[in-house]
């Protein structure tokens, strides 16, 4: 055990210092990371589409540099949108939102320089426990999931999809829950992998082999951003001044403590299936406020708010990682799009990955701080050129991002039909946008549609067609407690039946201790 | 999550497109539920013996009636919560809301996107496409002048869908519709020129537009076909030109 630690940790080592012997290599560290901080900045990008975006440039390129470029990018992202939230009011990504609370009194007050010094750390720090999560978690998590058998990673799908309908809905909860069917009804296109089996191709040659994935990823978070955007008249207000930036440690040791609750916020709520950055941000700086000693302080200024949410949706990273590497379903939404990027250079992470390719865990934290350290550096020092990016209008730059779409989606197999498909579901996923259907779950479904529908056959044709195989093993009874439970806690009798059911408790505890 | 409390007019407005996706839905879930039941279920596919639990028909099944029975529970939510009756209220004023503003840029928007994708991508030379697609489509929002829409919108979608109907039926080559794109670039430069004539604010931003349409396919072009080897979905005038020029640098 203490040997394969050591050697585990000797391969970590080694690859840090692999990737950093390369100039190249850190040039890319710092490319990718700045151009990560660019679409946070810019309001209208987002850290999903940025990923998505720069996979269509990784396809010449290994999977270790492709993977240090899509890191890079996306750890930069998640930070980058906390520049317009302090300096204009307008989170450049929903995951900065609740940092402008404090942010942008701060910078009001001449103190612009020192809430995007606090950013920069808290999130560097954010990044790094993510990074340590998934090294700590992932190896036993992988360790159990290779005992999965097909009855679980069906399960598993299904639960994946409930989940994220559940927690991204902003309205009704099965409106989630439709977005994720409609996502897993999109995977049945194509013929069956089992039997080859045409399903809803419509005679067309091209429906053959089914949806591909990186086009619907584009289309479904690029189109809609698009279309708001352009529709909107988004306009951005000026800046305002910031002095010099400082990595502002003693700040951040005096919040210690908050940094360590927002990162295991973070990373838990990264962890869930498609539940990203934004809520992770929200939820980590409302606790911090409801603990903080001066919680009217908050909305003010408040450094400990920045802090507390800027180390949790950067630590949200390695918390999205952590189910994509161990059972291949992503935790957050730019997770959903660098699965797309790991499939396409022939990686399909999920149990085998550590016995198909035992390093690339090691690999993958030794990426995670590198570009969180590219991102420190470029946030101390390039900050201030980063600013000017801001002053580009919306409608400048989301045609060149339509022109990219365009070509990222035909680059995939070289076929302009990828590009007839982008179209339709980019406009579907908009329509469906406004009318509070999520996206993730949707996404979701297109990517473990196979998954669930190759495991359901086998798990049949293991049992014959007798169900009963479901109900024998301990994590697929979980997993259906779970999905059950998910379920019912949504509907209005079940509902009340819990909250009596609490009450009585309740009562009774107190009338004992009386 | 429903955390947001909702006025009763902001639900009862949200509950109207619920009812009618909630039908929508339901329409294409019941059409997909009788498709599946005509894949082979107990009978043979390709010389093999099916059986229910290994018939490609069972997820779609699955998750056709899942979707029948939520669309069922959001219309019936729809209408509990006055969306149903809204809908019918708010019939008459539905060309209103057509008309709107948010409906007419939506619109609009859309219409670039189908044009570029469908009409001029897989019939023009990538380079002149997408510079004429970036001019049209940056001018009018970027200067946020509706008369723009008239010269930069109206030409680049009738040259679009012309060359798309032409296309399609093999009857335009790739040089003539190269041309023709190219001298709706020039049409529009010109015409949105001579609208905002006089107004240095609107200047600044027509050169940035046309700076913008050249350069970005200038910088992507050579990135993806030299630097990525990704051969481009049309290859016409401009970068069989550069082919020519990449051949002669080497």
């Amino acid at each position: 055990m203490t040997m394969d630690f050591f050697s585990n940790l000797g391969i970590f080592f080694q690859t840090i210092l692999q990737l950093i012997d390369n100039p190249m290599t850190i040039l890319l560290l710092l490319g990718a990371s700045f151009l990560g901080i660019i679409f946070g900045a810019l309001p209208g990008l987002t850290a999903t589409l940025g990923v998505a975006l720069l996979t269509t440039l990784t396809y010449s390129m290994d999977l270790e540099t492709a993977l240090i470029a899509l890191i890079s990018m996306y750890v930069g992202a998640v930070y980058g949108g906390s520049y317009p939230s302090i300096l204009i009011n307008i989170p450049g990504t929903a995951a900065a939102a609740a940092t402008a609370l404090d942010g942008y009194p701060m910078a009001q007050r001449g103190e612009g320089g020192r809430a995007l010094g606090l950013t920069t750390t808290a999130s560097f720090i954010g990044t790094v426990v993510g990074m340590l999560a998934l090294i700590a978690f992932a190896p036993l998590i992988a360790d159990a999931a290779l005992q999965f058998t097909s009855y679980e990673f069906f399960l598993l799908a299904f639960f994946g999809i409930i989940i994220s309908g559940t927690l991204t809905s902003s309205d009704l909860v099965y409106k989630g829950w439709i977005a994720g069917l409609i996502g897993l009804a999109l995977s049945c296109i194509g013929r069956d992998q089992l039997q080859f089996y045409p399903r809803f191709t419509f005679d067309l040659s091209q429906l053959d082999g089914g949806i591909e994935v990186v086009p619907v990823l584009i289309g479904a978070f690029a189109v809609p951003q698009i279309i708001r955007s352009m529709r909107d008249r988004l306009t951005l207000g000026k800046p305002q001044p910031i002095k010099r930036i400082l990595p502002e440690f003693k700040t951040i040791r005096k919040n210690f403590k908050h940094i360590i609750r927002s990162s295991m916020i973070g990373v838990g709520i990264g962890a869930v299936p498609g539940v990203g950055e934004d809520i992770a941000g929200w939820v980590s700086y409302g606790t911090t406020k409801n603990s903080h000693p001066k919680p009217e302080n908050f909305g003010k200024g408040e450094p400990a708010g920045i802090i507390a949410s800027e180390t949790a949706n950067n630590s949200c990273i390695g918390g999205a990682l952590i189910p994509l590497v161990t059972l291949g379903i992503p935790g957050s939404p730019p997770a959903v799009m660098l699965l797309g990027a790991l499939m396409l250079h022939g990686l399909n992470p999920g149990p085998m990955v550590v016995i198909n390719r035992p390093t690339f865990l090691y690999e993958l934290c030794a990426i995670m701080v590198l570009a969180s350290l590219a991102m420190w550096l470029n946030g101390m020092f390039l900050a201030k050129h980063v600013i000017k990016v801001l002053r580009v209008p919306a409608t400048v730059f989301l045609p060149i991002v339509t022109v990219l779409s365009v070509i990222g989606s035909y680059a995939l197999g070289l076929n302009i039909f990828n590009l007839y498909l982008m179209i339709p579901v980019g406009i579907a996923a908009y329509l469906l946008g406004e009318m509070d259907y999520p996206i993730s779950p949707l996404v979701i479904g297109v990517i473990l549609g196979p998954m669930a529908d190759e495991n359901l056959r086998r798990a049949l044709m293991v049992g014959e067609g007798d169900l009963t195989g479901f109900f024998e093993r301990p994590v697929s009874l979980l997993l259906i407690a779970a999905i059950v439970l998910t379920i019912c806690s949504q509907i209005p009798a079940w509902k009340r039946l819990s909250s009596r059911l609490i009450a009585r408790f309740l009562k009774r505890s107190e009338g004992e201790q009386k | 999550m429903e955390t947001l409390k909702l006025s009763k007019e902001e639900l009862s407005k949200k509950r109207k497109a619920d009812f009618f996706t909630g039908l929508l839905i339901l329409f294409i879930s019941i059409a997909m539920l009788f498709e599946s039941f005509t894949f082979p279920m107990t009978d043979s596919y390709g010389g093999v013996q099916n059986v229910w639990y290994v018939s490609p028909a069972l997820l779609p099944i699955l998750v056709s009636s899942l979707l029948i029975l939520l669309s069922l529970i959001l219309i019936k939510r729809s209408i509990t919560d006055g969306g149903f009756k809204q809908a019918i209220e708010d019939f008459p004023k539905l060309t209103q809301t057509i008309r709107s503003e948010g409906s007419r840029r939506f619109f609009i928007i859309c219409c670039y996107l189908i044009a570029y994708v469908y009409g001029v991508i897989p019939y023009v030379d990538f380079f002149i496409g997408s510079m004429v697609f970036l001019l049209a489509f940056i001018l009018p929002f970027y200067l946020d002048r509706s008369e723009l829409f008239s010269v930069s919108f109206l030409p680049f979608m009738v040259t679009s869908t012309l060359i798309g109907i032409l296309g399609y039926q093999g009857m335009v080559s790739s040089l003539l519709a190269d041309i023709a794109l190219l001298a709706i670039m020039l049409f529009i430069t010109l015409c949105s020129y001579l609208k905002i004539k006089g107004d240095s604010e609107l200047f600044s931003k027509w050169r940035i537009s046309v700076m913008t349409s050249v350069l970005t396919p200038l910088i992507l072009v050579p990135c993806f076909k030299f630097g990525l080897l990704v051969p481009l979905p049309t290859e016409g005038l401009v970068i069989k030109a550069m082919e020519h020029l990449a051949y002669l640098v080497r």
